[in-house]
């Protein structure tokens, strides 16, 4: 029987081959899209949890909230953090600190750039599980100047992975004795490290003995905790701890939270992570679309099954006659589907494996699928086929099986009334979704569009980026490399600064509010006479630094000098903050306290106003900001230039050379540093559009499917139609008005769910569209032309036929 | 009326060639009733698809108010149909999702007759095929014999020159053919002209002239002896 259900399946598969061909390919598309997406989500919510103990590592993070001044979250702490919190509590059996420090490192022949280097606790590896691949990790940072690199680094810096013993410079004076090298680190995982310096080295990394006098949040601290440790319970007794041992209302200032290692990736988000974060809410849209694709490509395989019916029923007759029960009929139909579905889950694998290359470097992440090897994918595979087999074939097999002897192999189709509005149903749900997706990606598109596009109130064409350019020589260095730059006759302004535009705006100093008299903090930036010109920030009220304002120059107080004058340019946001209006601000003093006791303070006076420009990413409101003229903290060096930029990069890597010779050059454009905060955003947004399309088509698929069905089914009356007196364009309109109603139907479903969903959603971008009725409208028109398109060329094909065949179709 | 010269019908399979209708000439005058009879698959069904333009013949000429249509385009044979042709099938044929109103009416509205003059004509057909007290029932809740009065009443309704009746009884007990029949009948002697198709020789008997088929030939055409005399 068995055999004759397999042949009977694959005669019925290859004889109907339009339908079969869009069931398997519809579905092998579903698949894959799904596996694809499944690959992308289960990588991303599977980060750091290869560590033996990731279930019980947690990481000590700070919120930093005084009063008046916008909230700001470090993923760092404090070094004494770690100590104080396993003292205080049990739950907390260890910590490991990592301190960044990044450097110049490398031999004295050559020296590289290297941003992720940490000095860190010996135990760091009996928390994490960095894999070996020389050395002894649990002795390899018991001693100072000794250090662990990754293999690659170890490859770039010297030359090679077998260098245990060797000596590693570490800027130009420290020596570091490579005592481990580990294998690269994961992709999936928070952390981003290539070099691992000990703990005792710390002093001389910092170039500063006394470092431990700074109690500066620069720490990432992480701990181990307990087994079966409640970690919301231990983080609410954090305030009262800090109350009570550190100080009284200090968690009006600030908090420290604690996070899940394994939760870092997808929800932490905060200043200093070690690499880009993920973002949960994108594993929701995408896990949302894969359920929503996998959805739609089962309701198109019981759509298109039951179109296919007719074609079926007077088997199912003669079966029944032949003696077969209705349970025999529902067996045959859901192993044609199983068959059906595993067809499809095999190309679909095939179609993964065939893209997952391209898929996997459009998404900048690789991406394994290893279902042959990997038991657990292998299992998750036929699973998935076996469910989509018995969801998709389980209405069509109840459907067909249903089907009356005595009439169908009298010729009378089972008209089957009950199964419509499952039918219909299922496509206004298909269509539904199909719409919502439309307007979703609209809506995503116009935004982004709209965020990239908004006036950022500075110019950031034509700048060259240099970094570090004050490691050596201070200000003194700077000003001979800004000299010797501007001799090139491309080279039209030099600027420095401690940040540049799209860096996060960290740093900040005390003020006292002038209305509420709080202190506050206000994000500070330290820039050159040139600043405003080279980025062309329009000034609103006052002047810029300038050479012949020499009184402007900011210093600390000093106990010689404890109270001091500077001037500072100030943005409007940040005039606003103060409770002025922008023609009032210039010439007001601030007040800049240094001490609690008001023993030392400077007297900022506001020189300048400058328009509000977004400075940090666009995802972000402008912050109040204001500017001071420090050049021993010019960090970065920005250069405004015309012309060919590669007789511009020429010369500055001539002159680096010159000014810097020990220090590699570290170069960027100021329009690559803007685009690399949406590469990421904008990948995404090509996935979700590409995936929504897919999404669309296959809805497409379905409603073929039904048009099909309905058009199969109304043979009959066409013919009788035509016969008394119906046009071709009579029978077409009758048809995709019926359609029609289902598309308004879905319209009205969709309409409402996608407007909330989106508007819920814009409320994450500080500067957003209006939701925009047209959208809606819009989506609306193209599902309807889908339809038309759809159900208008199967009804014209229909009502073309003579209908003397429709008549003697039964 | 309407004159067949010469006209061949042929189904082409992969391998077969059956000629359904070969060499027929038939012509049915203004105001006949004619009946067509022969054996299953003799070519009736045929016959009457092409006088009611539902099917081209492969060759011949089809005269119809002296219009040769043979080769009239499917939208030309669409619209000489609708203003001339009325069908009665043996299952009815009616459309299950309108009520019998409806179904009446649906030719009328291809003929984008306006809706105050639809209604009034139909509510006369629906008397004349006394079917009134039934108008807004749907096919499925009819008898077999109500059903065809609602099919003949459709026939009606764009008062045809023609109508063609392809075994209209043959769905039917005896009681209600012959009350099709006697309504055939009534609709013959107030001028409109009938081929009807039919198994049954009483049937026959209600028309004025039969025409006998086999194997696609005309074999015999015989006239009712009342219309002999």
């Amino acid at each position: 029987m068995l055999k004759s259900y397999l042949i009977i399946a694959l005669r019925s598969l290859l004889t109907q081959r339009l339908y079969s061909a869009i069931n398997v390919f519809g579905l092998a598309i579903g698949l894959a899209s799904c596996i694809l997406m499944s690959l992308f989500v289960f990588s991303e919510m599977g980060f750091d949890t290869y560590h033996a103990k990731s279930d019980n590592i947690i990481r000590v993070v700070t919120d930093l909230h005084p009063p008046g001044s916008t909230e700001q979250r470090f993923t760092t702490s404090q070094y004494k953090t770690g100590e104080a919190f396993v003292q205080e509590f049990a739950e907390l059996t260890a910590y490991t600190r990592f301190r960044n420090v990044g450097t110049s490192m490398g031999t004295q022949q050559r020296m590289f750039n290297e941003n992720l280097v940490y000095v860190v606790d010996a135990n760091v590896f009996d928390l994490f599980s960095f894999e070996a691949f020389s050395g002894d990790l649990t002795k390899a940072l018991t001693r100072p100047n000794t250090v662990v690199l990754t293999e690659s680094t170890a490859q770039r810096l010297l030359g090679s992975t077998n260098v245990l013993g060797q000596t590693l410079m570490a800027g130009s004076d420290i020596a570091l004795e490579v005592t481990a090298v580990i294998k690269d680190l994961p992709e999936n995982t928070h952390l981003a490290i290539n070099a691992l310096v000990s703990w005792g080295t710390m002093g001389q990394m910092l170039g500063d003995e006394g470092w431990e006098e700074n109690p500066s949040f620069n720490y990432y601290t992480y701990f181990e905790t307990a087994k079966g440790t409640d970690v919301e319970a231990l983080e609410a007794k954090i305030p009262a701890y800090m109350e009570e041992k550190v100080r009284e209302g200090i968690s009006d200032v600030f908090t420290l939270k604690l996070q899940r290692i394994t939760d870092i990736y997808l929800t932490s988000k905060q200043a200093f992570e070690m690499k880009a974060n993920g973002d949960i809410n994108t594993v929701y849209a995408f896990s949302t679309i894969a359920i929503l694709i996998l959805l739609i490509a089962c309701i198109n395989f019981m759509n298109l099954s039951t179109a296919r019916a007719t074609k079926r029923a007077k088997e199912v007759g003669v079966r029944k006659v032949m003696g077969a029960y209705k349970s025999h009929l529902v067996m045959q139909f859901l192993g044609e589907a199983l068959l059906i579905s595993f067809l499809s889950m095999a190309i679909a694998c095939g179609v993964v494996e065939a893209i997952l290359p391209t898929f996997s470097q459009f998404i900048g992440k690789e991406l394994t699928f290893n279902y042959i090897t990997d038991f657990s994918t292998a299992l998750s595979l036929v699973s998935v086929a076996v469910v989509v087999g018995i969801i998709s074939g389980s209405y069509p097999a109840f459907y067909l099986s249903a089907f009356n002897p005595a009439k169908v192999l009298k010729g009378e189709l089972t008209r089957g009334k009950s199964g419509a509005w499952l039918r219909k149903s299922l496509v206004i749900f298909q269509f539904s979704i199909a719409i919502m997706l439309m307007i979703a990606t609209t809506i995503t598109y116009l935004q982004l569009s709209y965020a990239r596009n908004i006036d950022l109130g500075y110019n950031k064409e034509n700048i060259v980026l240099l970094d570090r350019v004050n490691t050596q020589g201070g200000a003194g260095n700077w000003q001979v490399l800004k000299n010797k730059l501007l001799a090139h006759p491309q080279i039209t302004g030099v600027a420095g600064s401690s940040l540049h535009p799209t860096e996060l705006l960290v740093d900040s100093y005390q003020l006292l509010h002038p209305i509420s008299q709080e202190i506050i903090q206000m994000p500070i930036i330290v820039v050159s006479h040139d600043y405003f010109d080279v980025y062309d920030i329009e000034f609103i009220g006052g002047r810029p630094f300038a050479p012949e304002y020499g009184a402007d120059e900011f210093s600390h107080p000093t106990e010689q000098q404890p109270f001091k004058n500077v001037g500072v340019i100030v943005n409007q946001a940040a005039v606003k903050s103060l409770g002025w209006q922008d023609n009032e601000a210039l010439g007001k003093q601030l007040r800049m306290p240094f001490d609690n006791e008001g023993k030392q303070a400077l007297t900022a006076t506001i020189v300048g106003v400058v328009k509000d420009h977004h400075f940090s990413s666009l995802h972000e409101q402008i912050k109040p900001t204001y500017h001071v003229y420090y050049p021993e903290r010019f960090a970065n060096m920005s250069i405004k230039f015309e012309g060919n930029v590669s007789t511009v990069s020429q010369h500055i890597n001539e002159v680096w050379q010159q000014v810097m010779p020990n220090q590699p050059i570290i170069m960027d454009y100021m329009d690559d540093e803007f685009n690399a905060m949406y590469t990421e955003e904008d990948r995404q947004m090509t996935m979700f559009n590409l995936f929504s399309a897919l999404a669309i088509f296959i809805a497409c698929l379905g409603l073929f499917g039904l048009a099909s069905f309905t058009t199969e089914r109304r043979t009959k009356e066409i013919g009788i139609r035509k016969v008394i007196g119906a046009s071709v364009m009579d029978i077409v309109v009758l048809l995709s008005m019926e359609f029609s109603k289902l598309v308004l139907l879905a319209n009205v479903i969709a309409w409402p769910i996608a407007w909330y969903v989106m508007s819920n959603w814009l409320t994450n971008f500080v500067y957003r569209i209006d939701m925009n009725p047209m959208i809606f409208v819009a989506s609306a028109l193209v599902a309807f032309v889908i339809a038309w398109v759809t159900v208008g060329s199967l009804a014209s094909v229909a009502a073309h036929t003579r209908p003397i065949k429709s008549l003697r179709y039964e | 009326m309407l004159a067949l010269k010469n006209i061949v019908k042929l189904y082409r399979t992969e391998s077969v060639e059956t000629r359904a209708l070969d060499k027929i000439n038939i012509h049915v005058g203004k105001g006949e009733f004619v009946a067509i009879m022969g054996q299953s698959g003799c070519g009736k069904s045929t016959l009457l698809n092409t006088i009611g333009m539902l099917d081209q013949p492969s060759e011949g000429h089809y005269y119809f108010d002296g219009e040769d249509v043979a080769n009239y385009s499917e939208r030309r044979l669409s619209d000489l149909r609708k203003s001339n042709i009325g069908f009665i099938f043996q299952s009815f044929n009616l459309i299950d999702e309108l009520t019998v109103f409806e179904n009446i009416e649906l030719p009328l509205i291809y003929q984008k007759v306006a809706k105050v003059e639809r209604q009034q004509r139909v509510m006369d057909v629906l008397e004349k095929v006394g079917i009134a007290h039934r108008k807004d029932h749907y096919p499925q809740q009819l008898s077999g014999g109500q059903q065809q009065r609602v099919a003949v009443g459709r026939a009606l309704i764009c008062r045809p020159k023609l109508i063609l009746a392809d075994e209209p009884t043959g769905n039917l007990d005896s009681k209600n053919g012959e009350e099709v029949m006697e309504m055939l009948t009534k609709l013959n002697q107030e001028g409109a002209t009938i081929v009807m198709v039919t198994h049954s020789d009483a049937h026959a008997t209600y028309a004025n002239r039969t025409i006998h088929l086999f194997d696609g030939n005309v074999v015999t055409e015989q006239m009712q002896e009342a219309y002999c005399a």
